[in-house]
This record gives structure tokens, C-alpha cells and sequence, in this order.
């Protein structure tokens, strides 16, 4: 009963929301409350793409409206100068805004925070000074008499016909956001959100997600200009100000960001309440009063209306967080083979003369050592040494100042980390990277994105099958099993302990089927018995034929697993050898080893 | 005693962590806290902090009632935490960093002075006390958390993991500062998943299992106990036994 109930709140959203679509026509009747269920709903339309873009993605891109505008306008112009079909001049409005987004979503989406409002802002400003400047958009005055809508000559005129009609529209739009956040983008832009240095080591291409993201928002915030301007029947500048954009926001932050729901939910309440507002006849009032019921209900909801319904929903079901997580045998596993067997009698990896400076800090000097293909090679080191430093120049999180990194022969030093995932390198991080607004779960799924070949057009408009989702969520839950958390799926990450997280991350790390695993300190507060259990998993991963490059200060782990072992000391290589060639070493023992350990050796 | 924990029962949300949990402090000695992941230690001395609900139970701090009383007024009561990972101000300078540790009081020649005695206790820390915090090593990082813990002069320090990442020497350099805090007067309570390297300072235990006390004794007498050496400290052998086991584990697995 109570998967039952779980599975089916999509389908009893859709169902509320229909039916509230189709009822409310009866309801009000007349042609003022009529209008506002079409401006709500023409608000709701581009409220999807905030959803996406703020609420998934966590991108401050706030000028939904300049989109809005570009489509208001390419309706008045093509319906009242050209007589084109409304619904017609419709498409082409979109067609235009997602090609604006597309050519300026690149440069403008590597902005980030604030920077990035700004930068969407002057956009629409831009465009506000342009239509009141150009010749054809009507200067300040507008364009006037604009026709009722039509489809293919079909005409709307009743409102009725026209506020059900737009209603479709964001029925569509929301189908199309659902469609998206439940795919393999919608996880890429929650991961975004988390942390882009995660999501690019799992290959996640942030700035193309952000760009399709940018450009379907368009679309749909164009879509909703249109429809508004022929409700109006006319257009001027002040249509689509500042204003518009902001209530655009408001709107989906108060029906809850991070649910597409929310967002069409957020746009019928706020045009509701300002309508009832204006009903009290306060004009004085009305602005101060909308702004504290924002404020009352973001304290009470914070995450919106939508959020808590959801929440609401979920607890009434029975559904609920894992509060405990016990850790199992360590599972089977069986990754599937990769396309490229590793070469065992060569170097997969190879760090040649490689040196970065921060300033006058010369963190990595000079360092140059190779790793074979299939052994488990471990980098020791004090604190401080360069180590963490040398493993991300290896990933591509800094540009490295000299040399090269060679994998598999191929130089690598010049690529972005997601292009370094692609080639089959993973990584875990020494401060845990994991993606806190997903299921343990979805996190391992992440780590299968290079595996997720569908589009985003198929994903937005349900052409793509769900055969590759289920293959990524079997991985998932084996990688899981692998690692001993079988059980933990649906837990939240941040609800874990310390060494379990670590081992979501290994998880991750693992779906990505690499054929090299960059540890930072995988050890690091784990107990005894706990060590002993990940060295085990670090021997079973190697088995798979996966090399291990792990950086640890647990000498019984490093010495008791490493084929060969590099040590660092401020930024340059101190030593280099077998594990007994090293711990004798007396420069190793001086600088990091100590006594005790060395002793060991013997 | 100082610090007292009377059956306490506490968690997130309605999950607990903790079942009816007793444990006590005496001035000027270390109790060490060891456990596996999970097992609730983190959440024992965030329940201390008042950062996690008691559900039953009370907590004494000197004899007097702190159960359920807001963080700033038990850290006024003297009890200062170093939290797990450090969690320093990054793109703050370590005097900066330390000077946050006296947050609460409003006695700058005090801070001053507390300041100095720092850095009489950490030498490296007033010769780079201008450098930012991010900038420093894992090892120099926890002698700022534990200095900026003890700014405020506190009677109890809370101490998580000050272990966690760091250089085998390292390790025993900060755990020689901590049995130094120790003879300098100061009560500590220490989470440490390097079970052998804790209670080789701390003069008490305790063994937390599944949010229940398992164990407790003597650190001397844990060290030597057959259940915790199984569990906690690496089996038959001791510490390093590890070493040789994963060898053999490795020979098995990977034929080499």
C-alpha cells in the first residue's frame, strides 16, 4: 500500500491539478476571473524553465521575462503586421528565444551567483531599451490590436476555450520539466547544484546541461509572452519589466523551487493573491501586504508550498528517511567489461616532470613517476607535501605550470575534469564530494553518467525509453552491494556516517567503471576493523582489473596493499620503490615515517 | 565529577542515536570515546553542545542541570568543541581564526593574553599567524581548531577525530599536545576512531556500540582487553597486526 501510495503521486498530482484546470471555468465564469486563471497560467508556462534552471541547477539566471518579451513581440509584429496564424507566430517566438539562449548561453552561463543575476538582468534590460527604440517593435507606445488567439485558424475567442487551452500548455511544459528532472539531465543538474567538482568527475558536462536548460526555459518563458500579449491584445515595454520577472521568480520560490509542480502552483497563487489584493481596493497597501505573505509563507514553507504538500504527502504514505544504515558482506559485483582492456605491461599512467606554483609556493616541484597498469601504487607524504595538489593537476581540477600526465599514452594534462572522467579516470575526494540533495542511490547513479547517451530533446519529450534508466539504477544498487551498503538506497547522504559516506563515494567512483581510482585518503576516519574491511574492497577492486593510485597515511594500509610506493616531501619526490625499499628508507623515516613504524619493517 | 551524563537518550528527528547513555568526567583527566562509524560518538558530544536533541536524560556540567540549554550559554559554561574535520575559516588568517574562539568575551586584554598562550603552546602557529587557515597542512590546521577551541579558557574540551588525515607523526605530535593540555590542568573528552593512538593519552574509556556503552575501564585496561584489541584495535597482534593480515589478503586476492 504504501509503495503504492509513493508510486503514484505524480499520477494523483496530475489528477488534482486537472481536475482543478477543468472545474474552475464553471467555478468563475466570468471574463475578469477568467483572465486571471490565463495570466496565472501564461506565468505558469515559463515557471517550469525557472524550476530547471534556479531550482535543479541552482543557477541565479532570473531574466526569464527578456524571453518573454522576445516572444510577446514576435507575436505582435508577425499577427498584426504579417497576419500569421497566433499559434504559428507562437512557435516562431520560441523558436527565436531558444536561439537568442542558445548563442548567448555559453559565455553567459560560466558566470556564477550573483554575477550571473546581473548578467541575465542587463539582458532583459538590453532588450526593454530595444523595443522601445526600435523602429518595428512600436517605441514606447507598442503594438496595438492584436488578434484573439488562434490555432490554424481554429479561434479561441471564448475565454473559456482560451484558458483551457493555455492550461494545456502547462500541462505540457510541466510534463516536459517532469521529464527532464526524472532523467539522467535531471540528476546531472541536482549534482550541478551540489557541486560542480563532483559533477565533473563523474563526466558531467555542466555548461552544456546549463545551456539546454537555458535554451528549454526560453522556450517556454517565450511561449508564455506570447500567450499573455494576446490575452492583453496589445504589448508595450512595460509588459514585461522588471516587475514581471520578479513576481516570475517570487511566484515559483513560493510553490516550491525544487518541484516543476511548484513552480506552475507559485504562479496561480501569486496572481491570485494580487488579484484579491486589489479586490480590497488598498492600492497603498497592496505591494507591503503581498511582500509579507512572501516573506510569512517562505518562513513557514521553506521549501514551498509545493515542498511541504510533497513532504505532507510522503509521511502520510508512510514513506520517510533511513534513519540507520547497517553495513553488509561486501557484494559481487559484475561491472561490465570496458571497451579497452587496461595494457598489464605498461604504464597506465605517467607523471612526467610536472610542477605547480600557488604564488611563491611551489606545491608540486618537479614530480615525475609512472603507475602500472593494474598494480595499486600508493603516494605518501606529510601533510602539506603536495599530494592532494599532484591528484588534482592529474584530474584537471588546476592547470598544471610544466610537464605532462600521459594515460595510456595519450596526454591528458591539458583536459577538463569531466573529460579526464571520460577517459576512464575516477576519483574520491579527502573532503567528501558527495551530492547532499540526492539518495545515496542517485549519487552512484551520477557516477554512471557517461553511460547516458539520451538527448535531452528525446528525455524532454518522453521519447526516450526507460530500458537505460533501469540498466543505470542495476549498476547503482551492484556498486552498492559492492561496497557493503546494500539497503542504504533510498538514505540521505549527509545522514551517514563519515566512513559510510566514504564508501557512497567509492560506490560513485566505481559506477563510472574506470580503469584508474584516484583515492585521497580513503582511511581517514575509519576505525581498525573498518580499515581492514576497505583494504579488502581496495584488493576486490583490483581484482576487477581496476589500477589504484590512493594517497593514505594509514601505513599499515599502504604498506600492507602497495605494489610500489611514491613518496613526496615538500612538493618533490623523495623517494621512490617497493614498500620495503621505503619504509628503510632514512630520509622517508626522518620526514614522515617516525621510528615506531619503520621498526615494523623489520 | 564534571561533566555527567545520566542515561541519556537522544537523536534526529524521531530516529535515536543514543539509548540511555551514562558517562562522567572528573577534572584534569582524558576519557577517551572509541566506536566504529555509526556507533554515535559524534552525536554523544554534539548532544553535550546542545546540537542534538535529548529525548530523556539529563546532563551536568559541574554539578549543575545543561540538558536542553541553547549552545551559547553551555559554551559560556565552559565547554568548548573541536569539531570533527576542523572546520576552520578558510579565508580567514590564523590569528583571526583564534580570535573567533574568544568570540564571547568582550575582554581584550584577556583575548590578548589567551592569544599568547597559544602561541607559546604552538611556536609555528605565531610565525604564520598571518597566513590563511585553507593555506595551512592538516596537521597545523588541528592545532588551530584545538587553539581557537581553547581561546575561551574552557573546563571541558570536546575533542572529534583530531586524528582524522594526518601524518603518522603528526598524529603523535598533536596527541602529545593534548596529554599536554592535560597535565597543564585541562579536561578533555576525545572521539577517536585511531583507537591505540587515544587511549595510549587518555587515562579512561568508554566503548560506544550501537548508541549504547559496551565498555568502560581504565585506558590501560581496554588497551589490554581481548574484545576491544578484536574490535577496535586490530585483532590478535594489536595495531600492526593489520598490516601483515592484508598482505595475506592480498596474496589470496590478487596472487601476489
Amino acid at each position: 500500500m504504501t509503495g503504492f501510495l509513493l508510486r503514484r503521486k505524480p499520477a494523483i498530482a496530475a489528477g488534482l491539478f486537472a481536475v482543478a484546470v477543468l472545474v474552475y471555468p464553471f467555478a468563475f465564469a466570468d471574463s475578469y476571473h477568467l483572465g486571471i486563471g490565463i495570466s496565472a497560467g501564461a506565468m505558469a508556462v515559463s515557471t517550469v524553465g525557472v524550476v530547471l534552471l534556479l531550482g535543479l541547477a541552482h543557477q541565479l539566471a532570473i531574466g526569464q521575462a527578456a524571453f518573454s518579451m522576445v516572444g510577446g513581440y514576435a507575436n505582435a509584429i508577425l499577427c498584426v503586421r504579417y497576419g500569421w496564424d497566433p499559434f504559428v507566430a507562437m512557435l516562431a517566438g520560441a523558436v527565436m528565444a531558444m536561439a537568442l539562449a542558445y548563442v548567448i548561453g555559453a559565455p553567459i552561463l560560466k558566470l556564477r551567483g550573483f554575477v550571473l543575476a546581473m548578467a541575465t538582468l542587463a539582458l532583459h534590460l538590453m532588450l526593454i531599451v530595444v523595443a522601445v527604440e526600435l523602429p518595428f517593435t512600436g517605441g514606447p507606445m507598442g503594438v496595438t490590436g492584436i488578434p484573439k488567439f488562434s490555432v490554424f485558424g481554429f479561434s479561441l475567442a471564448n475565454d473559456r476555450m482560451f484558458f483551457w487551452f493555455v492550461w494545456l500548455l502547462v500541462f505540457v511544459a510541466v510534463w516536459i520539466g517532469l521529464n527532464i528532472d526524472r532523467s539522467s539531465i535531471g540528476r546531472a543538474l541536482r549534482a550541478i547544484a551540489a557541486s560542480e567538482q563532483a559533477a565533473g568527475s563523474v563526466g558531467v558536462d555542466s555548461t552544456r546541461h546549463k545551456v539546454q536548460m537555458f535554451v528549454i526555459g526560453g522556450g517556454m518563458a517565450s511561449v508564455s509572452g506570447s500567450l499573455l500579449v494576446h490575452y492583453l491584445r496589445a504589448t508595450d515595454p512595460t509588459v514585461f519589466g522588471f516587475g514581471y520577472s520578479i513576481n516570475l521568480i517570487t511566484g515559483t520560490i513560493i510553490g516550491g523551487l525544487t518541484s516543476v509542480w511548484g513552480g506552475a502552483l507559485g504562479a496561480a497563487i501569486i496572481i491570485g493573491l494580487r488579484e484579491l489584493l486589489r479586490d480590497l481596493e488598498l492600492p497603498l497597501w497592496e505591494s507591503v501586504i503581498m511582500g509579507a505573505l512572501t516573506v510569512l509563507v517562505l518562513i513557514v514553507f521553506p521549501r514551498g508550498i509545493a515542498g511541504f504538500f510533497s513532504r505532507a504527502y510522503d509521511r502520510l504514505a508512510g514513506g520517510g528517511t533511513v534513519s540507520r544504515v547497517v553495513v553488509t558482506e561486501l557484494g559481487a559485483i559484475s561491472l561490465p567489461p570496458l571497451t579497452e582492456p587496461p595494457p598489464s605491461d605498461r604504464p597506465i599512467l605517467q607523471v612526467s616532470s610536472v610542477s605547480r606554483a600557488f604564488g611563491s609556493l611551489r606545491a608540486v616541484s618537479n614530480v615525475s613517476f609512472d603507475v602500472q597498469a593494474g598494480s595499486i601504487t600508493a603516494l605518501i607524504g606529510p601533510n602539506g607535501a603536495g599530494k592532494t595538489t599532484l591528484f588534482n593537476l592529474i584530474g584537471g581540477y588546476l592547470p598544471l605550470d610544466e610537464g605532462k600526465v600521459l594515460f595510456a599514452g595519450q596526454e591528458i594534462q591539458a583536459l577538463p575534469p569531466r573529460d579526464v572522467a571520460l577517459n576512464g579516470i575516477a576519483h574520491t575526494f579527502q573532503n567528501l564530494q558527495l551530492f547532499d540533495n540526492m539518495t545515496v542511490l542517485e549519487n552512484v547513479m551520477c557516477g554512471q553518467h557517461r553511460f547516458t547517451t539520451q538527448g535531452v530533446w528525446p528525455i524532454a519529450l518522453g521519447f526516450a525509453g526507460a530500458r537505460q534508466e533501469q540498466e543505470v539504477r542495476r549498476v547503482a544498487q551492484e556498486a552498492l552491494g559492492f561496497v557493503g551498503l546494500q539497503g542504504a538506497e533510498q538514505a540521505d547522504p549527509a545522514a551517514l556516517p563519515f566512513g559510510h559516506q566514504r564508501l557512497v563515494e567509492l560506490a560513485r567512483a566505481l559506477a563510472l567503471r574506470p580503469r584508474l581510482l584516484l583515492m585521497d585518503e580513503p582511511a581517514s576516519g575509519l576505525n581498525d576493523s573498518e580499515t581492514e574491511r576497505l583494504s579488502e574492497l581496495i584488493l576486490r577492486i583490483a581484482a576487477l582489473g581496476i589500477t589504484v593510485l590512493i594517497v593514505e597515511h594509514d601505513m599499515r594500509l599502504v604498506m600492507g596493499l602497495a605494489d610500489h610506493v611514491v613518496v613526496m616531501d615538500h612538493g618533490e619526490m623523495m623517494s621512490e620503490g617497493s614498500t620495503d625499499l621505503v619504509r628503510r628508507d632514512p630520509k622517508v623515516i626522518a620526514a614522515y615515517l617516525g621510528q615506531e613504524i619503520s621498526a615494523r619493517a623489520a | 565529577m564534571l561533566l555527567e551524563l545520566d542515561r541519556i537518550s537522544a537523536g534526529y528527528g524521531r530516529s535515536p542515536v543514543l539509548h540511555e547513555v551514562s558517562l562522567a568526567l572528573r577534572a584534569g583527566e582524558i576519557v577517551a570515546l572509541i566506536g566504529a562509524n555509526g556507533a554515535g560518538k559524534s552525536t554523544l558530544l554534539n548532544t553535550v553542545m546542545g546540537l542534538v536533541t535529548t529525548t530523556s536524560g539529563d546532563i551536568r556540567f559541574d554539578g549543575k542541570p545543561i540538558t536542553r540549554q541553547p549552545t551559547p550559554s553551555i559554551v559560556r559554561a565552559g565547554i568548548a568543541q573541536v569539531p570533527e574535520r576542523r572546520q576552520l575559516f578558510g579565508s580567514m588568517s590564523i590569528e583571526e581564526n583564534l580570535r573567533m574562539g574568544a568570540y564571547t568575551s568582550h575582554d581584550r586584554r584577556a583575548t590578548t593574553a589567551a592569544l599568547e598562550e597559544q602561541f607559546v603552546r604552538f611556536p609555528i602557529l605565531r610565525q604564520r599567524r598571518r597566513q590563511l587557515a585553507r593555506t595551512l597542512s592538516g596537521g597545523e590546521q588541528q592545532m588551530v581548531a584545538i587553539a581557537r577551541a581553547t581561546m575561551s579558557r574552557p573546563r571541558l574540551l570536546l575533542l572529534d577525530e583530531p586524528s582524522l588525515g594526518l601524518a603518522p607523526i603528526i598524529v603523535a605530535q598533536i596527541m602529545q599536545q593534548i596529554a599536554a593540555l592535560r597535565n597543564a590542568g585541562g579536561t578533555v573528552l576525545i572521539v577517536e576512531q585511531n583507537a591505540h593512538a587515544a587511549l595510549a593519552i587518555a587515562d579512561r574509556g568508554y566503548v560506544l556500540e550501537n548508541g549504547r556503552i559496551a565498555l568502560q575501564g581504565e585506558a590501560g585496561d581496554l588497551l589490554a582487553s581481548p574484545a576491544v584489541q578484536e574490535a577496535y584495535l586490530g585483532g590478535q597482534g594489536g595495531h600492526y597486526a593489520i598490516e601483515g593480515r592484508i598482505r595475506s589478503k592480498k596474496l589470496a586476492i590478487l596472487g601476489r
